[in-house]
């Protein structure tokens, strides 16, 4: 077992190499010279060419690559090249919000999308049945930040419920701190809600046609024992595994979630970054959000063998 | 539905009953490829629909509700909503369609290549490995901010995310089909690569990759619409769903209903092009589709 964990390890670091090879790349082979950006429209071309030393820039480009990831190494992620703050820095800051927001949406759509599936499946082809795979469609084809607009119109406009936009750490009170979470979480958890429910939904609906189940049931065990004891754990590998994959998608809702709402996270530093052609953050960002997804995927591989024993590695 | 008495076998059937019979079978497709087409129709025919130039502004009639002159009210500078809501609708359904192709056309040479080619295969896998760790919203919204603000870049900016699980999808295909006697019958007889993979393995991918097309359509309109939003995407002279909502957005006390129809469309298409989807699978191949989830 501990011999699958090494090695799940290290097949991941190529995976790790490839996404950083990417970043770096992408990042360079852009038009448009992040050194006459900073300079300005007056700027003389020894002005230019002395920000691109101080930069870095001009050296070869292996170079350039061999300096980073030296840095990297040393958890360096370089410098902002518009406000010259350590990116690492940046990034702390604005972590509180995202984490706390991912993580409530996370809580929010597993506590909600797991029954629904399951209720959905126990009772196949009845209306509740529709009703939730009607709502799982839809809610995967709204657009994250349409649902958000109306939920602030609805919610904060007209009832006066909840803030309309802004964030306030839990720090500084802990009712604030939810009132200020809710409609974001609930604008991104919906959308996640649905694709989990559909896939709990499959998944459980395929094992409750298994022999076992219904050996169960001709026994007379209590059909929430049914469900829960016999039925779930061998339902779980795919939902886990949705969980995981929906992980991208859930950093993709992040980045908008926190511009519609203005939450100061990751994902508006992603987005000034982009829009600001600041190429250090958006490395240090989206080296980050990656060496995230493929940790959560390796705990939803190593998983595994908590639902399923035969899965032996 | 049909009792003993009026049972009809299929092929004597009108053509009528096999519609009705379709339609009663397939709702969900029926239903999402109906309203699609008239998000087409009306995007293709958008001159014609009593629209006003979208992008003309008109001061003095800023910020109207809603009403007899203006179906859906006036934005900030006095454009009519109506119109811009029906204008952006092509450049959604245009970059849908074309990164669904392009994606769909990449991922399947790719894909054959990687799934026949033994020699490659580690090689591609490792790469599209590394392009699916990239969170899609991130890569493509650092695309476009690196390269101009223009639909093509755009569309160049959601087809390399999409394209690594085409990918998967026709390799995994691949790999179980080279084994079947009919492949090796054609090297036999002297089938060489290309033909092999164009002749042979390509048909049995179609039905499979159809499906997989569709929601990579309804994932690039989405995303294209995000983007926009976001101001990474198209550039704001062209309207599109996202880049009128992104405008709105200051507006939500005093104009919503600027909000509300440009994401009733987008959600309305999006919606009727993964049920589509969900209609196509079911009717293909539930078993190749259940290999997709």
């Amino acid at each position: 077992m501990l011999s699958y964990v090494l090695k799940r390890i290290l097949a991941t670091l190529p995976v790790m190499g490839v996404v950083v090879v990417f970043v770096f790349l992408l990042v360079r082979i852009a038009p448009g010279d992040p050194a006459a950006i900073i300079a300005g429209d007056y700027a003389t071309p020894e002005n230019i060419q002395k920000i691109r030393v101080g930069l870095g820039l001009d050296k070869p480009i292996h170079v350039q690559f061999g300096i980073y990831v030296m840095n990297l190494i040393r958890g360096d992620l370089g410098r902002s090249l518009h406000s010259r703050l350590p990116v690492r820095q940046l990034i702390e800051q604005r972590l509180e919000p995202t984490v706390a927001l991912a993580l409530s949406t996370l809580t929010f759509a597993i506590c909600l999308a797991i029954p629904l599936g399951i209720l959905a499946a126990w009772k196949a082809g009845s209306l509740i049945d529709r009703a939730v795979m009607v709502f799982a469609v839809a809610g995967f084809s709204i657009p994250v930040f349409w649902l958000g607009f109306l939920l602030i119109y609805g919610f904060s406009v007209k009832l006066d419920l909840l803030p309309v936009q802004g964030y306030v750490s839990f720090r500084e009170g802990f009712l604030p701190f939810i009132r200020h979470l809710i409609l974001p979480t609930v604008t991104l958890g919906l959308v996640y809600t649905a694709l989990l429910a559909r896939i709990t939904r499959a998944s459980v609906h395929e094992v409750l046609q298994s022999d076992y189940i219904r050996t169960a049931n001709a026994k007379g065990v209590r059909p929430i024992a049914v469900l829960f004891v016999h039925a779930l754990k061998n339902a779980a590998v795919p939902v886990v595994t949705t969980i995981g994959v929906g992980f991208a998608l859930l950093v993709g809702g992040v980045v908008i979630t926190e511009s519609v709402f203005a939450l100061p996270g990751l994902g508006r530093l992603t987005v000034d970054a982009v829009l600001q052609r600041d190429y250090s953050i958006i490395q240090g960002v989206t080296l980050i959000f990656s060496f995230v997804y493929a940790v959560v995927n390796l705990v939803v591989d190593l998983s595994y063998t908590l639902f399923d024993p035969r899965i032996r590695y | 539905m049909q009792d003993k008495a009026s049972f009809v076998p299929y092929d004597a059937m009108t053509w009528a009953q096999k519609v009705r019979r379709f339609i009663w079978r397939n709702p969900t497709m029926v239903a999402g490829s109906l309203v699609l087409a008239v998000m087409v129709v009306l995007a293709t025919c958008a001159p014609y629909l009593r629209t006003v130039n979208p992008v003309e502004l008109n001061p003095i009639e800023r910020l109207r509700a809603p009403g007899a002159g203006h179906w859906f009210g006036t934005d900030m500078y006095g454009r009519d909503s109506y119109s811009r809501v029906i204008y952006g609708s092509r450049i959604s359904l245009l970059v849908g369609l074309v990164v669904a192709t392009l994606t769909s056309a990449t991922g399947l040479m790719i894909g054959l290549v990687s799934g026949f080619v033994r020699r490659l295969d580690n090689l591609i896998m490792r790469v599209m490995d590394g392009i699916m760790a990239l969170p899609d919203l991130l890569l493509a919204i650092s695309f476009v901010a690196l390269t101009k603000a223009s639909v093509r870049n755009v569309i160049i900016a959601l087809v390399i995310p999409q394209t690594p699980r085409v990918v998967r999808l026709v390799r995994a295909i691949v790999l179980v089909l080279r084994e079947q006697p009919f492949v090796e019958a054609a090297t036999a007889m002297g089938a060489r690569l290309p033909r092999l993979l164009v002749r042979h393995l390509l048909p049995n991918t179609l039905a499979p990759l159809i499906v997989q097309g569709t929601y990579v359509m309804a994932s690039a309109v989405l995303i294209e619409a995000g983007l926009s939003f976001l101001g990474a995407g198209t550039p704001p002279e062209v309207p599109s769903w996202g880049n009128i909502m992104a405008e709105a957005r200051s507006y939500v006390r005093v104009g919503f209903w600027l909000l509300l129809f440009p994401g009733l469309f987008l959600a309305t298409t999006v919606l009727s092009i993964n049920m589509l989807g969900d209609g196509l699978r079911d009717l293909l191949d539930p078993r190749i589709a259940r290999r997709m989830r």
